[in-house]
């Protein structure tokens, strides 16, 4: 049956019809149902706002409360900081020793020899023996010795209980393996055991044997430079295929350790190295378990800083931020910190004597009688008043502090017996009549500007006195180096201080007048003279002491005699100091060994209050 | 775009240069007198250990060979062994060079502000008291080297008055954590603000010192660039076009005068790098120009290459900032740079 009449426009219509009765409906509902929802959140809302309203009444009363918490413990906090300043008055003060030195410094004991490296291994490490003002030698790691009939085996018993700064005990095996890398890196002091230590061999735990090439009496003296390393701590932190290589009884053992003991230390000594800046301090702080007992008032921490500015050294030592100056102030700054209160000035032998280097084998300073006309000339008393005030006139070739000095100055200002000595010479009269073909020529170190005054004063003597022509000639140490290495580069006479490398006088004969030494710094004179280096071969391979400083004495009368060079001073170190630090040294307890005069075993430091 | 042409056409430049510098300074260092290995070693070291030292540093090799070593390692961030230092110059160079950058940029930020402000006070009041005030400062200034005034002011400031440190450039116990090298920096990174008001209070005075020189030189440019320009005629007529007075003074015054003392100002700020060594010893800072004396007296020959190729580079990137800083005040040049 059909409907007939029912079209889709009217199908549609009731659609729409359903859907607007149904949509509002629904809406309507959904709508009461959200009003009803809405209605329960305001409700809530309010609930929740006067619970926040209570909750800011109670966070204020909490905020007063903590306010009043943190007055009370802000005063606490101010009280308890004033019980620390006077705990901190009360308590004792950290004792600092803060030193100044010519940089740079090698905290590696196989690779530096200057004055602040040789200072910095005594407070680091420990020698295998020491040496004492009285020039004695004395056990220290090496607790005895013994030296064999042909002076070719040393032997050497080890002190038991040393402990290295890692912990482990030090035993004759580390000492071999010090000699062994001094020799094989070569740097350093390994020039005093290079040409005369054949083998080492360890016998056992605690005893060492070095077998010499042939006898060299100093032997022990020079072992005062064998600073014991940690052969453990060092193979642990070779570095290979870097800059160094090194072989080691057939064995590769890259750089030996150089690389990390550039910032480390891998001693025994009392002092441990905790902070390295190139070129700026060494910081070490003291070594607990260190064998040896030291004086109560020793430094709790060491500083080695560079220095190279006086106006600075004296700012920091008025504002007691330094203990001790380095070696180099000029005479004005010293006087005035003498001048300030609380500052002494410590005045001790150096270990080094200024010399006039002359050429013996140039003209006119090739004649014996010229280089002593030169020699009687000199006013020495003029440079050590004026130039030099601490300093003191040499007494011989060697220093005065050299074990085995010996008196023997003959040379002092004699205007009649230098002319006298001129009027000798195979150059008179033609070398007064025209001097102007026997210029002698001075050259000084332009490093040290009071070396020109003393080539000035000498010119003065010179040209007044005898009626020579002299050329003052102001030469960089470069050059100086390179200019002494051939005897045609050298010139007649170079100003230049030369210390001991030992504290033997043979140290200072050898490197000065053997024949071996002529194409060094060390040596100007270019004496090359088999007979005197055949007495100082025979000199240093002497093992009794007392005979081999005989003959170091004779030495020196031959070569006084000879007059290759005008032996002007000794030179006196000259540090201030605070008097809160009591030094040896300054106390004139002198080790004239480079490096021994400030160790901080022996320094105590009281800080002011 | 033409700038950009410009800074990269400068930039090759300066690559030429510092390879030309590279050759003279290496030759230079090798042939001036002193052998570096007997330098190093004890006089009495013996001649096969010498040996050694020269064949292990290379130093036994003809020079042109060792140039080449030492190139081929440059380009490979190795600057070579040092001598005096014992390790990498390279890692020399890092630990000092931002110490002594940190110093310059404060003593050039002391030099570009004084200069401008002595400057511009000297030419606003020309030949009156603030002038002659500002002409003995310079004179002074510029007759006095800096080593003197490090000396004056650590007495003055350090010793008689102590408001100031004696040495350093930062207390040990403060120090941030070390992350570029630069105590600046790192105390920003790390927020340690107290390190580097500590690094201020060490810095001021050195920097001080170091740019008195320059800003008193600086000054009297400013100042003499301010009073010719006065009596030119735009300035005549902006001041008869009833232009306000501050206008006037800084936009076409003071910015036509200051561009010869930016040239200057370069120059200057660049050569610090070279000049501070005296500057740098008195305060103890541990800085790359101290390093460079220290190296050049040991005959260190690495190192003396090194320092002077980055002293070049710093003084070639620093002309180039004062050329583009001129570039940019001067529209003269950036039209003479387009070719108008």
């Amino acid at each position: 049956m059909a409907i007939t009449g029912f079209r889709r426009i009217d199908m549609v219509i009731v659609i729409l019809l359903i859907i607007a009765i149904i949509v509002p409906s629904v809406a309507f509902s959904y709508m009461a149902g959200i009003s009803g929802e809405v209605s329960t959140i305001k409700d809530v809302t309010e609930d929740l706002l006067a619970v926040t309203s209570d909750l800011v009444n109670a966070t204020s009363g909490i905020a007063e409360a903590v306010g009043a918490f943190e007055t009370t413990l802000a005063q606490l906090q101010s009280r308890l900081a004033e019980i620390n300043n006077t705990l901190q008055g009360l308590l004792p003060k950290p004792r600092i020793l803060r030193v100044g030195f010519a940089w740079p410094t090698e905290p590696d004991p196989a690779v530096g020899s200057d004055y602040s490296s040789s200072t910095t291994y005594v407070a680091v490490y420990d020698p295998l023996v020491y040496p004492t003002p009285t020039g004695e030698i004395i056990p220290w790691v090496a607790e005895s010795w013994n030296v064999s009939e042909d002076g070719l085996a040393w032997t050497f018993k080890i002190r038991q209980g040393i402990k290295f700064h890692s912990g482990r005990e030090l035993t004759a095996e580390d000492v071999a393996f010090t000699m062994q890398r001094m020799i094989t890196i070569g740097e350093g002091y390994g020039y005093l055991f290079i040409p005369f230590v054949n083998e080492t061999v360890v016998l056992d735990d605690y005893t060492v044997q070095f077998k010499l090439k042939k006898p060299f009496g100093p032997f022990l003296s020079t072992l005062v430079r064998l600073y014991i390393v940690e052969k453990e701590e060092i193979m642990d932190h070779i570095v290979y295929g870097g800059t160094y290589n090194y072989t080691m009884n057939g064995e590769n053992v890259g750089d030996l350790g150089r690389e990390w003991l550039l910032t480390h230390d891998a001693g025994s000594g009392p002092y441990m190295i905790t902070e390295v800046v190139r070129e700026e301090y060494i910081r070490m702080v003291r070594f607990e378990d260190y064998w040896y007992p030291l004086p109560p008032n020793v430094a709790d921490e060491i500083v080695y800083m560079a220095l190279a500015v006086p106006s600075t050294e004296r700012t920091m030592m008025l504002k007691r931020e330094l203990e001790i100056t380095s070696q180099w102030l000029p005479e004005e700054v010293l006087t005035a910190l003498d001048a300030a209160g609380g500052i002494d000035i410590a005045t001790f032998p150096g270990g080094d004597e200024f010399y006039f280097m002359m050429h013996c084998n140039k003209t006119p300073t090739d004649d014996i009688h010229i280089r002593k006309a030169l020699a009687y000339v000199m006013d020495y008393e003029k440079v050590v008043e004026e130039i030099y005030p601490a300093s003191v006139v040499s007494r011989s070739c060697v220093p005065a502090s050299a074990w085995g000095f010996v008196d023997c100055q003959i040379y002092h200002r004699d205007v009649d017996k230098a002319l006298e000595e001129l009027q000798k010479s195979k150059y008179y009269p033609d070398i007064v009549e025209h001097p102007e073909n026997y210029v002698i020529e001075v050259h000084w170190c332009r490093e040290v500007p009071a070396e020109e005054k003393v080539a000035m004063l000498f010119a003065e003597c010179v040209e007044r006195d005898l009626g020579l022509r002299v050329n003052i000639v102001e030469t960089p140490w470069l050059t100086m180096i390179e200019e002494m290495a051939k005897p045609e580069t050298s010139p007649h006479i170079e100003t230049i201080f030369v210390a001991l490398h030992y504290p033997e006088a043979g140290s200072l004969l050898e490197s000065r007048y053997h024949s071996k030494s002529a194409p060094t710094w060390e040596q100007n004179e270019w004496l090359l003279n088999a007979t005197l280096d055949a007495m100082i071969e025979d000199a240093l391979s002497t093992i009794d002491q007392e005979e081999r400083f005989e003959k170091y004495a004779e030495i020196q009368r031959v070569i006084m005699d000879m007059c290759p060079s005008l032996f002007l001073f000794d030179h006196m170190i000259e540090m201030a100091y605070q008097t809160y630090v009591d030094w040896p040294a300054a106390r004139g307890e002198v080790i004239p060994i480079m490096g021994y005069n400030i160790d901080p075993r022996t320094i105590q430091v009281y800080p002011p209050g | 775009m033409r700038m950009i042409t410009y800074i990269v056409k400068r930039s090759a430049y300066i690559i030429f240069t510092l390879f030309g510098l590279s050759v003279l300074v290496f030759v230079l260092a090798r042939v001036l007198p002193g052998d570096p290995v007997r330098i190093m070693l004890p006089p009495r070291t013996p001649p096969e250990v010498i040996e050694q030292v020269r064949k292990t540093l290379r130093l036994d090799k003809p020079l042109i060979e060792q140039y080449f070593y030492w190139l081929r390692d440059v380009f490979s961030g190795d600057l070579g062994y040092s001598l005096y230092t014992k390790r990498s110059v390279t890692y020399d160079v890092l630990q000092y060079l931002p110490a002594s950058l940190e110093l310059i940029a404060l003593a050039a930020i002391f030099e570009v502000v004084g200069a401008i402000v002595l400057g511009v006070i000297a030419g606003r009041f020309p030949y009156k008291l603030p002038d002659n005030i500002v002409r003995i400062f310079s004179y002074v200034g510029i007759s006095i080297p800096s080593f003197v005034w490090a000396i004056i002011f650590q007495l003055l400031f350090a010793w008689i008055w102590p408001i100031f440190p004696t040495t350093g450039n930062i207390d040990r116990d403060i120090s941030p954590t070390t992350v570029t090298g630069f105590i600046t920096i790192d105390s920003l990174i790390t927020g340690r603000f107290d390190a580097l008001a500590n690094w201020l209070w060490h810095a001021i005075l050195p920097a001080l010192a170091l740019s008195l020189g320059g800003m008193a030189q600086d000054a009297r440019i400013i100042r003499s660039g301010m009073v010719e320009n006065m009596d030119k005629d735009y300035i005549t007529m902006a001041t008869a076009q009833g232009l306000p007075e501050r206008l006037i003074m800084f936009k076409y015054l003071f910015k036509p005068s200051i561009i010869p003392a930016v040239t200057v100002m370069g120059m200057d700020i660049a050569g610090m790098l070279g000049n501070a060594f005296p500057v740098e010893i008195v305060y103890r800072w541990p800085g790359l120009s101290k390093y460079g004396i220290e190296v050049m007296m040991n005959k260190d020959l690495n190192a003396i290459v090194a320092v002077v190729l980055v002293i070049g580079l710093i003084f070639a990137i620093m002309n180039l900032i004062a050329d583009v800083i001129v570039a940019y005040i001067d529209p003269r040049i950036r039209l003479m740079e387009r070719g108008e």
